[in-house]
């Protein structure tokens, strides 16, 4: 399908086309190149992935095509959409293309659509900005095309508000709106980012079939390379504003050419490469002492005047000192809600949570803060996990000070060893957070955890944020920490392949309940549960032939469940 | 350990928009040219109220009424003498100071209490922030003028009485702004991080609220100054601000305006022109300081 799709696309003239396009942006002294000289192009029934890493000019290319950069950008060169060229058209042209010619997909559905305008609304007036219709025949229209993007109940939906509607409907609307006046290009900017892996799969299998029903080309812009598998014809790769290596999906992917190329796919972590095993074969006696302990937790939220909301429901797990316990799951599913309560940010409505072997009910006063000293934690997001007015090495030294622990020149050494142990020079001690890159702040978050020689880490997601040759390194040197210094580590992330380089056992959460927990090689690799299954299948490899084996086999299950369901 | 964690080979980009520092600031705020047109007003007001005494002497406390009334450019008396012989010229410079040291002493004040009042407020939020807030409501409610007159009749006006009263009509809208922030400070994963380790309200407040809302405290704190100053005119001059042989600009305009039908007018305009530079330049300085802080926004 992919090859007869581009076969006919080879002889029709592009709809796309960049040709040495260079945008610089002020800032400070000189002007910031940030795309330098791009050659594209994009031909019908097209799926062109552009794929690189932060700062390499992928959005920036993608903005200019729907000439959407801020005034202060200057572009040289030419980007043709059909036969106009963008980059010589006034406002009026500018929006007359927007929405006919060319559509855009953005990556947080949530955001993208307005909240006080029902999603019929919203996609009537992405249709009438363009076209003179009555009243009778948006309906209609909008009607066709919640259906043609696989929204059910369609009538019901129309009149739906987007807080009522899932993530993943919401990006299904928001491809509604960007089809609506049949635009031969859809600009789709990291459009699964913010998504399940298993509505991930979903919106991937929605956008393929609209390339195949309609025509539509689609310039797909993402860091994910399951994803470029998974949908991408041809893919270009982008470095500092430069495209360094085109090629087929296939070329690129399973034989690349240009070095970065090789490094960016060596760099993402896949499932089924290898993990760690989980010491099970010790006797109960010899086994290292528990460090956190959940016995039938609960959560729930209480707002006044609505039922409350159960985020967790009766979990019950153990990490020992020296084990990595990963705990995956879908948003919703109370991963981060356990978190929070083994942290004790959140109290927990029912069971016991004991942390290194304290209750925590009885963790007020100074006798709370003896036990916390032996709890670290790393969160997920590396541009609010430090104070932003703190140097690094106040940061670092915060919770010493607060347990009142040696001197300030022996704490000032112990940050240099700390610095030493994430591999940061000793003069980034007095720098500040932003003057750091995201994986340089991350590595200082994790120093901050060790400060203290904890006996228990907890890890919210430590990398989710960051890209994937800088969430290798983290990983790798959480991973080598944990093995030298020996401490437990609850370890939260919805990435599987993350999950499985980093963790001895894995707990698979759904829905605030423990579906399946176990050694990660059981769990992951002969999964018991099919939901495990689902969400094991729907993780997109980097791989384009085993992609079309796993989208099979995805599927089947989603078949087979449904069948079970029915019967 | 062997050496593992090569740097990334992509440079990255820091994903917040950094947080200004003291001296980029103070850059950006003196290349600001309304903003340091109003640092030099005030310098300049300043120097004039606190020095000019050393090199214009002119005795305030006693009165000479043989000199009384005397039109600007009279022999020793640049700006001419008020009704009861003061020199005008000095007695601008010492109502300055008055002014300027009771504007920026409430400013501080109230731009304390409200800090703190509001840090607390939001940090800890829910019930203790509703009633923390709804106290703040009741003090709005009131009119603050009202309040300063009620006060300033029951009480015998000094520069300390005149700053606490002032003080403790004005820290409302800083606690109000300071609180706004903190309630979206203390969900970030910082003050989570703190909290995690066992750090302390008290720690997570002076150490982590607070500073991350200097850029709002500061911007707001000079226009308390200029708020202080102009209230502290008008309570002068409807008669109850310092007494006499004391005075302040507020003051001096109030004793101004019984003779303004003589047609002295040199009694009304140099007081008057006063407040309305030194509020000016207070709010330059004000708008400036906001500019610099913001960079998004000065780009």
């Amino acid at each position: 399908m992919t090859e007869a799709a581009a076969d006919s696309a080879a002889d029709s003239a592009p709809v796309l086309t960049v040709r040495d396009l260079r945008i610089s942006f002020p800032g400070g002294e000189s002007r910031v190149d940030a795309v330098r000289g791009v050659d594209l192009e994009l031909r019908r029934g097209e799926v062109l992935a552009l794929v690189g890493e932060s700062g390499s000019g992928k959005s920036v290319t993608a903005l200019a095509a729907m000439g959407l950069l801020p005034p202060d950008a200057q572009v040289a060169g030419r980007l043709l959409v059909g036969d106009r060229d963008v980059t010589r058209l006034g406002p009026a042209e500018l929006r007359d293309m927007r929405g006919r010619e060319i559509g855009m997909v953005f990556q947080e559905p949530t955001t993208a659509l307005n909240p006080v305008l029902t999603v019929g609304d919203q996609i009537g007036e992405a249709l009438t900005n363009h076209e003179n219709l009555t009243a009778a025949q948006v309906r209609e229209r909008t009607l066709e095309l919640l259906e043609a993007v696989g929204i059910p109940e369609p009538a019901e939906r129309m009149r739906a508000y987007p807080h009522q509607l899932s993530g993943g409907l919401c990006q299904r609307v928001v491809i509604a709106m960007a089809v609506a006046c049949n635009p031969a290009v859809i600009i789709a900017d990291e459009p699964t980012t913010a998504l399940d892996v298993t509505v991930q799969a979903q919106i991937m299998r929605l956008l393929r079939e609209l390339r195949d029903s309609r025509g539509t080309a689609i310039l797909l812009i993402t860091h994910n390379m399951g994803v470029v598998a998974d949908l991408a014809d041809r893919v270009a790769v982008m470095r500092d504003g430069v495209v360094v290596e085109v090629g087929t999906a296939e070329q690129v992917l399973t034989d690349p050419q240009h070095e970065y190329t090789t490094a960016l796919l060596a760099a993402v972590p896949r499932l089924g490469s290898g993990s760690r095993a989980a010491a099970t074969d010790e006797p109960a006696a010899d086994r290292p002492p528990t460090v956190l302990h959940l016995q039938d937790v609960r959560v729930e939220y209480r707002t006044l005047g609505r039922p409350a909301v159960r985020a967790v429901d009766d979990v019950t797990l153990a990490v020992r000192r020296g084990e990595v316990v990963g705990l995956v799951g879908e948003s919703g599913s109370g991963k981060s809600t356990i978190g929070r309560c083994a942290l004790g940010l959140v109290p927990a409505t029912a069971g016991h949570v004991t942390l290194l072997g304290v209750d925590q009910r009885r963790l007020r006063g100074s006798r709370g803060r003896r036990v916390r000293r032996g709890v670290g934690v790393v969160l997920q997001n590396p541009a609010s996990a430090l104070d932003p007015r703190m140097t690094v090495g106040d940061s670092i030294a915060e919770p010493m000070v607060i347990h009142r622990v040696g001197s300030r020149a022996e704490r000032q050494q112990r940050v240099r060893r700390l610095l030493d142990d994430v591999r940061l020079p000793a003069a980034a001690a007095d720098r500040y957070p932003h003057e750091m890159s995201g994986g340089q702040r991350q590595r200082v978050g994790l120093a901050r955890a060790l400060s203290l020689g904890p006996d228990l880490v907890i890890a919210d997601e430590p990398t989710s944020a960051l890209d994937v040759s800088v969430q290798e390194t983290v990983l790798r040197l959480l991973t080598e920490l944990q093995a030298v210094h020996g401490f437990g580590c609850l370890f939260i992330s919805h990435d599987l392949a993350v999950v499985e380089s980093v963790a001895h056992r894995v707990v698979v959460l759904l829905g605030g309940r423990i579906v399946e927990e176990g050694a990660t090689q059981d769990v992951l690799h002969r999964p018991r549960e099919d939901y495990t299954r689902l969400l094991i299948s729907s993780v997109p490899v980097p791989d384009p032939v085993q992609q079309a084996a796993r989208r099979a086999a995805a599927d089947a299950v989603l078949r087979e469940s449904a069948r079970a369901l029915a019967g | 350990m062997t050496a593992v964690a090569q740097p990334p080979p992509v440079p990255e980009v820091p994903a917040t928009v950094p947080a200004p520092r003291a001296a980029s600031v103070l850059r950006r705020l003196v290349r600001h040219r309304l903003a340091a047109a109003g640092l030099v007003v005030v310098g300049l007001l300043v120097v004039f109220s606190f020095l000019g005494p050393l090199v214009h002497p002119a005795d305030q406390s006693v009165t000479n009424l043989q000199e009384a009334s005397l039109p600007p450019g009279s022999a020793g008396h640049l700006l001419g003498t008020d009704g009861v012989g003061h020199d005008v010229l000095g007695r601008l410079m010492i109502g300055g100071r008055t002014s300027l040291i009771i504007g920026i002493a409430t400013g501080l004040l109230a731009t304390v209490i409200g800090t703190v009042y509001g840090a607390v407020s939001g940090y800890f939020g829910g019930r203790v922030d509703a009633v923390m807030m709804r106290v703040v409501d009741a003090g709005i409610a009131i009119p603050a003028l009202f309040l300063l007159l009620t006060a300033a009749a029951i009480i015998r006006p000094s520069v300390t009485s005149m700053v606490l009263i002032l003080g403790f009509v004005s820290w409302l809208v800083p606690a109000r702004l300071v609180r706004a922030e903190a309630l979206s400070l203390r969900t970030r994963d910082y003050v989570a991080a703190v909290r995690a380790v066992g750090g302390s309200g008290t720690r997570i407040i002076l150490r982590h609220i607070v500073p991350n809302t200097v850029g709002t405290i500061t911007v707001n704190a000079t226009f308390q100054v200029a708020d202080a100053i102009l209230l502290i005119a008008y309570v002068s001059f409807l008669g109850l601000g310092v007494p006499p042989p004391a005075t302040d600009w507020g003051g001096m305009l109030s004793d101004g305006v019984t003779n303004i039908y003589s047609g002295a007018w040199w009694l009304i305009f140099p007081p008057g022109l006063a407040i309305v530079l030194v509020v000016c330049a207070f709010n330059l300085i004000g708008d400036g300081l906001r500019d610099a802080f913001e960079i998004r926004r000065s780009r």
